[in-house]
């Protein structure tokens, strides 16, 4: 597991540099998942993974059904197919997002809220947010009953926690 | 007196009303597997080294479970659980706290049983004190210390006598099951009553049974007044167990901080290390000799390089430690023996088969050292303990050669019949630690010569009876050893014949 992500991360940079270089970075993420989505469909997938199919064969294989699509997605592709790497493909797209994001200043926020959230408030949530932590914000709200109330957000390892369920353990903890 | 209940509610209502929750700002990362009390968690980026994690609580609602965050790694961090973790699972959300592991440490601790974060065991209500320490603490400096130069009375004589300690010495007691090891260290806290010195078990991988009795033990010689017992016993989770020594560490350096002396038993650290053996193969980190992990010696030396003697210009606190040792089949030379005997300041070695001979305390003085010796040691016992040492050395050389030859000369024999009574003086029953100015009086009486006529089992009785009629007829003696710690020319004239008048009267 731990392996698998670093090997990730250093596919899915040299992958966005080159991407910098070419000055198309949305056209690239583009062509990434669309190769992803066919190498995750399940037929294909148990035959990347298959022991009995030799490593080179494998490698042909992602290059004969990625014939349609971008070449520099359909060889960073076939590059980890032949190595027996293919299964760190969804992960090279996870970093390859990552540092877009970290690239053009996006943060990405998770709101959770325990009644619905009208556009207007969410508008206010992402202005404190900017202003807060600075950069642009992009926020998605999820709903979820049990925090009782308030909001939880979530930016990456970081989680700003408001929520009534957690100042109600805490009450608890402080009143035993 | 009673509490009436709405008395009750009207403290809760100002309580809940009082009560403000900050909004939590922490990091918050996703446990990846749960294996035997250590948790792999992906994120946690900025999890520091030693903090403390906050997991879920169990489903009956007893509030959150703490970790320790021991592996730092490039996407996750792995920790240690203090507590159970039967019910985490995979995809759980894991907090970072921003504190490192913390214990409370003061005066409210003492007469208390606690384990290793604090929290008491005993029936006796939480622990009143906002003061807290970490555990894990920087040992204090050069500059901060001063050579060890008092004694710490064990009220054993052969301790006090050959191996004296110090205060803030590192003082290993070494042996094998059942020999007495606990014994000796629990003499030495029994011994403190009424000297200032706050004595502090930590009770290691041990039995609960065994630290229950303890406790009423020390209990019952009135020793816990002076007493912390920190028990992480071999029911707990081995996170617990390693850092219960630490903990009590640093319970003592806030005593020694303060310019008071305290003691520290660690019983006992093979335990410790196998408990963090543990915690380190878990953490998947490369073993070496033993099995044990390559920083074990690192373990136990940061531990009691905490142990120090503080200079007068930083308060004067001592901290002394005794760590236990369990050797199997006397093997010294196993990993973790050799590596506390090097850290320490000189060790105390017991034997099976001295204790089965019925020398008791089975303590080998001959092998046994003290590296501070007699820095830590008063006048009158230095008067007493060079003579004593020295017969006890001859008397070694020629036991063995004796039991060829059949004919010794003459002064061979005293030699020999000297250190038969000098070997019978030196044992001592268990819970009777001695003042240090009777061992005086009992250890002139030996290597004066005034037992030399008394047969060798007649010798525990007349060391008995002498100091009954010490107490009674001439307790001058015993005050003005205590008062000058020192023998003079009046003292040592006075107790001759004190010893000459008991020796006349002493039928046996």
């Amino acid at each position: 597991m731990a392996g698998e992500l670093q090997i990730a991360r250093r596919y899915a940079h040299a992958y966005f540099d080159l991407a910098k270089q070419a000055r198309d970075i949305p056209g690239w993420r583009r062509a990434l998942d669309e190769v992803v989505t066919i190498l995750s469909a399940p037929d294909v997938a148990t035959a990347l993974h298959d022991p009995r199919i030799p490593q080179h064969e494998r490698g042909r294989l992602v290059a004969e059904l990625l014939a349609n699509a971008q070449p520099p997605a359909r060889n960073l592709a076939r590059l980890l197919a032949e190595r027996g790497r293919a299964a760190v493909l969804p992960l090279v797209l996870e970093q390859y997002d990552a540092l877009a994001d970290r690239y053009s200043g996006v943060l990405r926020a998770e709101v959770v809220t325990a009644v619905p959230v009208d556009a207007q408030l969410e508008q206010r949530i992402r202005k404190q947010l900017a202003e807060k932590l600075g950069g642009d914000v992009q926020t998605t709200v999820r709903q979820d009953p049990s925090i009782v109330g308030g909001l939880v957000i979530r930016i990456g390892d970081r989680v700003i926690d408001g929520s009534i369920r957690t100042r109600l353990e805490q009450l608890q903890a402080a009143l035993a | 007196m009673a509490i009436r209940s709405d008395e009750i509610g009207q403290i809760l209502k100002a309580r809940i009303s009082a009560f403000e929750a900050p909004v939590v700002d922490a990091q918050e990362g996703v446990i990846t597997s749960v294996t035997d009390g250590i948790v792999r968690i992906y994120g946690l980026e900025k999890a520091i080294a030693g903090e403390l994690l906050e997991f879920p609580g169990p489903r009956d609602g007893s509030g959150a479970v703490y970790g320790l965050a021991l592996d730092l790694r490039e996407d996750g961090v792995g920790a240690a659980i203090m507590g159970p973790y039967e019910h985490l699972q995979e995809g759980d959300r894991v907090r970072t706290t921003g504190r490192v592991a913390q214990v409370p440490v003061g005066d409210a601790l003492i007469g208390r049983v606690v384990n290793a974060l604090g929290q008491p065991l005993d029936d006796r209500g939480p622990i009143e004190t906002d003061e807290m320490l970490p555990v894990e603490r920087v040992a204090s400096g050069v500059i901060t210390r001063k050579g060890v130069d008092t004694p710490l009375q064990t009220g054993i004589k052969a301790v006090d006598a050959m191996i004296p300690i110090g205060r803030g010495q590192r003082e290993l007691i070494i042996g094998d099951r059942q020999t007495g090891k606990t014994q000796v260290a629990l003499d030495t806290i029994i011994n403190q009553k009424g000297t200032g010195v706050v004595c502090i078990y930590v009770a290691i991988g041990q039995r609960s049974s065994t630290v229950a009795q303890i406790a009423a033990t020390l209990a019952q010689y009135g020793a816990m007044e002076h007493t912390i017992i920190v028990s992480a016993t071999a029911a707990e989770p081995a996170a617990l167990q390693y850092i219960a020594p630490f903990a009590g560490c640093a319970m003592g350096e806030h005593f020694m901080l303060a310019g008071r002396d305290a003691l520290i038993v660690y019983d006992d650290l093979s335990k410790h290390a196998q408990a963090y053996r543990q915690l380190s193969l878990l953490l998947r980190r490369p073993p070496s000799r033993e099995a044990y992990p390559g920083d074990v010696f690192y373990l136990h030396s940061r531990l009691l390089e905490r142990a120090a003697r503080l200079d007068d210009a930083y308060g004067g606190g001592s901290l002394t430690a005794l760590p236990v040792i369990e050797t199997q089949a006397g093997d010294v030379s196993a990993y973790i023996p050799t590596n506390v005997i090097s850290i320490t300041d000189g060790q105390i070695y017991l034997e099976s088969d001295l204790f089965n001979a019925g020398i008791r305390p089975a303590i080998n003085v001959g092998i046994s050292v003290s590296r501070v010796g007699s820095a830590a040691q008063t006048k009158a016992m230095k008067s007493v303990a060079g003579q004593l040492r020295l017969d006890m050395a001859q008397y070694r050389d020629l036991a063995a050669f004796a039991q060829f030859a059949s004919d010794l000369d003459r002064s061979t024999r005293a030699s020999l019949e000297r250190g038969q009574r000098m070997t019978e003086l030196l044992k001592q029953p268990q819970y009777e630690p001695m003042s240090f100015a009777k061992q005086v009086v009992a250890l002139f009486a030996g290597t004066r010569g005034f037992l030399d006529d008394i047969p060798v089992e007649k010798v525990t009785d007349f060391e008995r009876s002498l100091l009954r009629f010490m107490d009674q007829s001439h307790p001058e003696i015993e005050q003005s050893i205590m008062a000058r710690a020192a023998i003079d020319e009046a003292t040592e004239q006075g107790l001759r014949a004190a010893l000459d008048e008991f020796k006349k009267g002493y039928a046996g």
